[in-house]
């Protein structure tokens, strides 16, 4: 029997603790400092972009960008615009990285849509495209190889640990680029509201990340309107109370059919019974104090509603265990009638669902409760630029991404959103671009320049007109009155590197809860060790943040 | 025998060193020297941390089961095996039960839910013929008796592999001889082959003993939503979660680097342990 030495034996148990280090020691060649907090208490603020508004074709459903109900477009416009004149880039590579929900894009050399795009752009563009729940590691990786590219996107859902510092230290300051009418160079950034950029916030006072514009719903419940119609739902109805939605949900559920689900990226899509039973937005403010929503009263109450619905077994039951993708695929197929998903997930939605209509809920409410619909900050994610590179690169750059900001209704969009006419779409009878069996692997999901930046967006979908009509309709109804979270655009550097934690502790109560694992009572040392755990220095930081926001 | 060295050096040694997070506020962009020193303050922090503790008895439950349960499965498959006079078919039973090792775990915790998932083959078949359903995949009590079979199912068959050559070494001759004496099947395996086989059992067990608070964390990861944290978090996915997701990583290598310190502790005491009992143990 061979014999082992001691080291080897430490060697083979070390490996499993050595294994989570092992990306870091390669950090060691990178340049290192304190400090560079990004937090705007006593910095100079830059004046935020001044918004000039283009005029694009005329809406079919007018918009009111007032309280945030979007222009609709039932058919696509049929003389397209220029957005912008000539080719922005000097034919140099810049490297870019952004998250992305679609799969690995075929190679440049092959990949049609991604040559059209680079001539139209003057560049050539080596595209990194990072599943989101990997995002973080892999920032990590490029940062520990010193190899950040020139151009990145940082999602609102990436949790980037120290995300301000490490902005303000390695990415470039565009104020003096964007601020103010500085940002008049670049009309199709101008175009972009300033509420995202807003959103988005200053870092250390400066500029520097680009908004990837999102309109004011964030979330909703997505419901099989066929099915909800038979059962007596009709949207817009003003007293739609939280029984009619159970008796909905229940004669829905039947055999392999399940009234409403969930999967685990949001447990019990807690987030849309939450807004129905009037909790306010993630974070609210009054008289200098921030507070959670995990501390409003209203949440023991949709606990206990929640877990009336489980009890009843409405839900499906794999609710707590699917991923988000196949959650949507069954709310497709029909198997789950309604689900809680992002607003924007309307741009996939219509698409693939045929056989019946699906649409966003009017929020039922609670007896003698307002429901707040809570709005977006405004933004996806935000665009930085690489620190190293030099003054006349950055304004390469953003000739670039202006180019990509191109509005709806010009060339520009045309090719980003849809491909190349003939290869990647053709128009239907009606004029619509519909995707070319090509366009149906080259295309913007999974190529996603529409994260390196985009027109603001506006309702359209080619070919369903009968979903954007009720988008527009559910927008006029829960936009007014929608609740802000409080701390759009402010700097917290214990957000940046608790929140995922004390997220996932939520989440791992509430599903206690709702299953019956945990009693009802369990929920306030929940939200207590929430606050104690971070959640109160958070807080605490988003009061001195918006004292040294307002200031000016 | 050089590029050996120089791969356990860079990959075995080297990263050894990258435990020194553990002990830093580590930051990726300010990098391995610029993160500022913090002491012992994450270990504090963690021991001050109920969920690590949860984790942590959860990991050691699992454990305990698997030691109980899994350990001595290949041994009993192994001695079937070895029972088996026809050499074709002992090598067709072979390959079949090492199959499983080669598949994925994402392939097998979806096959057990396919299986016994609320909506599997298991529960669709009750609620055809009317009868209640049972929701085995999201019962904590029984997620830890639940992952246990799954490792038995996938890998018992490939830890007979050490048993089996073990066994071979047993003298034919020492059987023939107690059968005449008039030994049973049960007097002979207890006289003949346990003794045998004995050091290569306690090596294996020591070595299982070091290796005791990785319980699986692929499988336990794809499991763990379903089950609910409070019964399925264990150290390695509160290492994930809290490192890799959570962006703490000085953290997250404080609870990885009391893991292995732990494992270290058992090792030398379990192989201690074994040179009191006489036995060779792992090393002298």
């Amino acid at each position: 029997m061979p014999e082992i030495s001691r080291r080897t034996l430490l060697r083979s148990i070390g490996v499993a603790s050595a294994a989570v280090a092992a990306p870091t020691l390669l950090t060691s060649c990178s340049t290192s400092g304190s400090g560079g907090s990004a937090s705007n208490r006593g910095a100079d603020l830059a004046p935020w972009p001044t918004y000039i508004p283009k005029t694009g074709p005329a809406p079919d459903l007018k918009g009111d960008p007032k309280t945030g109900v979007q222009d609709a477009y039932l058919t696509y416009p049929d003389k397209l615009t220029k957005g912008t004149s000539g080719v922005p880039g000097d034919g140099s590579t810049l490297k870019v990285m952004t998250v992305t929900f679609g799969v690995t894009p075929k190679p440049e050399a092959q990949n049609k849509y991604w040559q059209a795009m680079e001539k139209a752009l003057g560049v050539k563009i080596d595209f990194t495209t990072v599943p989101a729940a990997d995002f973080q590691s892999k920032l990590a990786t490029v940062m520990a190889g010193n190899d950040l590219p020139d151009v990145l996107n940082l999602a609102g859902s990436a949790n980037i640990a120290r995300e301000g510092e490490f902005i303000v230290k390695t990415m470039a300051n565009l104020s003096d680029f964007l601020s103010g009418d500085a940002i008049k160079d670049y009309p199709n950034l101008a175009n972009i509201p300033t509420e995202s950029w807003k959103g988005v916030g200053r870092f250390h006072g400066g500029i520097y990340g680009i908004p990837i514009h999102r309109p004011r719903p964030v979330t909703a419940l997505w419901i099989n309107g066929t099915s909800f119609e038979k059962q007596g739902y009709r949207l817009g109805d003003s007293d739609y109370s939280r029984d009619d939605f159970t008796e909905i949900v229940s004669s829905l559920t039947r055999g392999k059919r399940y009234g409403t689900g969930a999967s685990k990226d949001n447990p019990f899509g807690w987030w849309a019974h939450a807004q129905a039973h009037g909790v306010p937005n993630t974070w609210s403010h009054s008289n200098g104090k921030f507070t959670s929503y995990f501390e409003s009263d209203r949440f023991e109450e949709m606990l206990s509603y929640l877990n009336s619905l489980w009890k009843k077994k409405l839900y499906f039951p794999e609710s707590t265990s699917i991923s988000g993708v196949d959650l949507t695929t069954r709310f497709y197929n029909g198997t789950v009638q309604s689900y809680m998903g992002g607003f924007s997930a309307y741009l996939t939605t219509l698409k693939m669902v045929h056989g019946f209509d699906a649409m966003p809920m009017t929020p039922y409410a609670p007896k003698g409760i307002t429901p707040a619909n809570w709005a977006s900050k405004g933004y996806f994610g935000y665009t930085v630029i690489n620190k190293k590179m030099s003054t006349s690169k950055i304004k390469m750059v953003l000739r670039v991404l202006d180019h990509l900001a191109s509005p709806f209704g010009t060339e520009e969009y045309q090719r980003m959103h849809y491909g190349v006419e003939g290869v990647h779409f053709t128009y239907n009878k009606d004029g619509d671009p519909m995707p070319t069996k090509l366009g149906g692997t080259e295309n913007i999901t999974n190529l996603p320049f529409y994260y390196l930046c985009d027109a603001p967006q506006v309702l359209y979908v080619p070919g369903a007109q009968s979903g954007i009509r009720s988008l527009h309709a559910w927008e006029k109804q829960v936009c007014p009155g929608m609740v802000n979270d409080a701390s759009a655009g402010l700097r917290s550097a214990t957000y940046s590197t608790r929140w995922a934690t004390l997220a996932r502790g939520i989440d791992d109560s509430i599903t206690a809860i709702v299953t019956g694992r945990q009693p009802l009572s369990s929920w306030g040392a929940a939200a207590k060790k929430f606050k104690s755990g971070g959640g109160g220095k958070i807080a605490e930081e988003y009061a001195e943040e918006y004292a040294a926001n307002s200031a000016k | 025998m050089v590029p050996g060295v120089i791969y356990f050096l860079t990959f075995h040694y080297g990263v050894f060193f990258g435990n020194i997070i553990a002990f830093k506020d580590y930051v990726p962009f300010d990098g391995f020297w610029g993160s500022a020193w913090v002491g012992g303050k994450n270990f504090t922090d963690l021991f001050g941390d109920a969920d690590f503790w949860r984790a942590a008895l959860n990991t050691v439950e699992i454990a305990c089961l698997q030691l109980i349960f899994f350990f001595p499965a290949p041994l009993a498959l192994a001695l079937l095996l070895h029972s088996l006079t026809s050499n074709a078919l002992r090598r067709v039973i072979q390959s079949i039960v090492y199959l499983p090792h080669f598949m994925s775990w994402v392939i097998v915790v979806a096959m057990a839910q396919q299986v016994l998932g609320a909506t599997g083959l298991f529960n669709s078949a009750l609620s055809s013929a009317g009868l209640h359903t049972v929701d085995i995949i999201g019962d904590p009590d029984l997620f830890k008796p639940l992952t246990v079979l799954q490792v038995i199912w996938k890998d018992c068959g490939w830890g007979t592999i050490i048993f089996l050559a073990a066994l071979t070494q047993v003298d034919d001759q020492l059987y023939e001889a107690s059968a005449i004496d008039g030994a049973g099947p049960w007097r002979r395996f207890w006289h003949i082959t346990l003794p045998t086989i004995r050091p290569i059992i306690l090596l294996l067990l020591i070595m299982k003993i070091g290796d005791i608070l990785s319980v699986g964390f692929e499988q336990i990861l794809l499991q763990r939503d379903a089950a609910g944290a409070q019964a399925a978090e264990i150290i390695d996915t509160f290492v994930y979660y809290q490192g890799i997701i959570g962006g703490n990583y000085g953290y997250g290598a404080a609870a990885g680097l009391f893991k292995g310190v732990v494992g270290a502790i058992l090792v030398f005491t379990a192989n201690r342990v074994a040179h009191r009992f006489g036995e060779q143990g792992v090393y002298k």
